[in-house]
């Protein structure tokens, strides 16, 4: 049996009322174009992508092998799979897309509305944001693991298929034919 | 001409349009009738349907996906995935604790599976005929079947020269300890050795169900509907009588037209999270409780061993052997497949943050990798419906599992460590530093509740299954249901209890063994 402190009982149930409002107010009931070629993100959430990237696959690291510069090129290229794999989503299970953009704003006000720091994630420095995300990983609230979990999971795996990471990490299996599959929608 | 080189001009050759209605040629409501209707084109549908067609009956398939010929494959994971699978690979139990990746196209998970060709263990069968009674599953019946599957997918043992250096640190640490391995043997086309199995082979590497099987149905008479997801089976009297479907626009979602079919038997081989999901959307729960009641996921753990020298281990067929010695369930339930996939694979799974993970997966090329596969025994885990009818998945280990599931770590990291690693890494949520055989002890109580462990599979079975006591199960001996007559499944949902092996030819044996069963219904003799 997990433990349940009435201190988790009322961050959860402030959070929850927290998200509703935010919810109804902002990005997770928007589904339309947004002023640039992403269908689910505006400027604000790039960059929140970009640090939630940071954390988890390494920062000063990262940015030591790839350069500033090139970094941030990866991250946009993810994120702009990460748009795709969202469109995608509509089709088969459309609450899997809403699922992530709230999963979005529960990690960029969290650490307010959980009571660990009085800043949202974006304007919290590398170790803070990593040490947020660790401590939800570990969380004894289910929910929250399992966010978390998956979002980890999520971020890392569109990092490491990104074609330039792969490069560096040496990984050298034939890499061609992207192309093909945009024949295949449309049916044979 | 070889087996190989037949299938994949046949391939190249067809014409489609002739055998094939996809969404593109819909436009409002078909109607259309057959002997039998298959629902599914996996390992069991395709089999089914192949059989049923050479038999001379009429038989139209319905499939959820499209079908992807070679020319329209790639090797990107996340394109793959979008087209291939279910939720983009994504499907799962409801809280993320368990990714169950399953296809949604012709062929179905076979262009998801890794090539391991093993058919229903002795052992098993004979618990299947012991503790359940299941008498007609023997192997003087499944023998020929095998054999029939073997020829069609060319299926071979891979030659100890084409065993790559991943797999040969594995054997070297078997070899120190005495633990069984075996070479596996794999439905191989013409194989580059690309790595990308799990992805649907763009290079007609792997003789799945769309390139060995399906062509072959089309041009003995198989009528193919696709694009078109099955909404309900239709019933009148205790019998099943049609289906009812509805055609989408694979770029869309949208919906093009919808598709009635009568016909004188059903076969449902959706899979093993479609199909129950498809009776219970029909209201054709038994009074038992029964269908999608337990799930046997074969639930695996990814695990890395990192060396001193550099391995590559992706290079090379990526799945050559099986790590046997524990399979049988008394000998503990579970075993390895050595293979080393795509950096992301393991990327997402790994524990670490930051730096130390960005450090670990940087390493990759002196890792030796690997998935921990568990024959769990089916009671934590049901399959219902949400409220659109799609499935719904609650998955958990039981205590028993766990433990299993633990015993299991520490023998592979054994083997890692006999074969020279310095340090080994799981797929789970605590970040643990293994960096001798003593540190294995840590694993003795590491937690393995919901999102505790990276835990998926593409192995699940068991969630309709077969028994003589209709309160025991969902099918009778024959695949047929047992409360709605002339329904029958045929694919992984009806094993008994778990296989403890891969689930493609069990799948497809299945597949066979109930057309056989269909066919010997119809009153006139096919």
């Amino acid at each position: 049996m997990e433990k349940f402190s009435r201190k988790d009982f009322l961050r959860i149930s402030s959070s929850a009322l927290a998200l509703s409002q935010l919810w109804s107010l902002s990005g997770c009931t928007r589904q339309a174009a947004i002023g640039n070629h992403l269908k689910n993100f505006d400027s604000q959430d790039t960059a929140l992508l970009e640090n939630i990237w940071r954390a988890y696959v390494g920062g000063e690291a990262a940015v030591a092998r790839y350069g500033e510069k090139g970094l941030k090129k990866i991250f946009q290229e993810c994120t702009s799979s990460l748009d795709g794999m969202l469109e995608s989503f509509k089709m088969d299970a459309p609450y899997l897309t809403d699922d992530f953009l709230l999963a979005l704003k529960l990690i960029d006000y969290g650490p307010i509305i959980l009571g660990w720091y009085g800043k949202t994630f974006g304007s919290l420095s590398l170790s803070q944001q990593q040490q947020v995300l660790q401590d939800w990983l570990d969380s004894s609230l289910k929910p929250l693991r399992d966010v978390s979990y998956g979002l980890k999971g999520l971020f890392t795996l569109l990092y490491y298929e990104h074609p330039q990471v792969r490069q560096l990490i040496g990984f050298d299996k034939p890499w061609v034919l992207r192309d093909r599959v945009q024949g295949a929608r449309q049916g044979i | 001409m070889n087996p190989i080189d037949f299938n994949l001009s046949q391939v190249a050759a067809m014409d489609y349009s002739k055998h094939v209605v996809q969404f593109k040629d819909v436009n409002g409501p078909i109607e259309d009738e057959a002997d039998v209707v298959v629902i599914g084109t996996g390992a069991g549908g395709a089999a089914c349907a192949d059989a049923l067609v050479a038999s001379g009956l009429k038989v139209i398939a319905v499939e959820a996906g499209g079908y992807y010929p070679l020319k329209y494959l790639n090797q990107n994971l996340l394109d793959m995935m979008s087209l291939l699978s279910w939720q983009m690979g994504n499907a799962g139990s409801k809280d993320g604790s368990l990714r169950m990746v399953h296809g949604k196209c012709v062929g179905g998970s076979t262009l998801l599976h890794m090539l391991t060709m093993t058919a229903i263990p002795d052992d098993v069968l004979g618990r299947w005929q012991k503790k359940y009674g299941l008498t007609k599953l023997n192997r003087q019946r499944l023998t020929p079947i095998e054999s029939q599957l073997r020829k069609k997918m060319n299926i071979k043992e891979i030659p100890a020269e084409r065993i790559n250096d991943n797999a040969k640190r594995w054997i070297a640490g078997c070899e120190k300890l005495g633990v069984y391995w075996k070479a596996n043997e794999r439905n191989a086309g013409n194989c580059i050795e690309a790595g990308k199995c799990h992805t649907g082979c763009p290079f007609g590497g792997k003789l799945s169900m769309d390139t060995a099987i399906i062509p072959n149905a089309l041009n003995h008479g198989l009528k193919l509907y696709t694009d078109c997801k099955v909404d309900r089976i239709i019933t009148s009297d205790g019998k099943a009588t049609g289906v009812a479907g509805t055609f989408r626009n694979r770029t869309d979602g949208k919906v093009v037209g919808t598709l009635t079919l009568k016909a004188k038997k059903i076969v449902v081989a959706a899979g093993t999270i479609q199909t129950p999901a498809l009776l219970l959307r029909s209201d054709l729960q038994n009074k038992f409780g029964t269908i999608g009641a337990s799930l046997h996921a074969q639930p695996a753990i990814n695990i890395l061993g990192e060396f001193n020298d550099e391995i590559h281990g992706w290079r090379g067929i990526t799945n050559p052997l099986h790590i046997d010695e524990w399979a049988p369930l008394e000998k503990g339930g579970f075993f390895c497949e050595p293979g080393l996939l795509e950096p992301s694979i393991y990327g997402e799974s790994i524990p670490f943050m930051g730096a130390e993970h960005e450090s670990i997966m940087s390493r990759y090329k002196y890792m030796a990798g690997g998935q921990v596969l568990l024959n769990d025994d089916g009671t934590g885990g049901t399959i219902g419906i949400d409220g659109d009818g799609n499935p719904e998945v609650q998955y958990e280990l039981s205590e028993n599992d766990k433990q299993r599931m633990r015993v299991a770590l520490k023998k592979m990291g054994e083997i890692l460590f006999a074969a020279g690693a310095k340090a080994v890494y799981l797929s789970h949520r605590i970040p643990l530093h293994l960096n001798s055989v003593k540190d294995l002890a840590k694993l003795d109580d590491i937690p393995l509740g919901p999102n505790d462990a990276h835990l998926e599979t593409v192995h699940a079975q068991g969630s309709c299954k077969m028994s003589l006591n209709p309160k025991d199960g969902v099918v009778d001996e024959k695949g047929e249901l047992h409360n709605v007559k002339d329904l029958y499944l045929a694919d992984c949902s009806i094993f008994p209890d778990g296989v403890g092996t891969n689930t493609t030819i069990p799948g497809a044996t299945m597949g066979i063994y109930v057309a056989e069963e269909v066919i010997s219904s119809f009153p006139e003799s096919h």
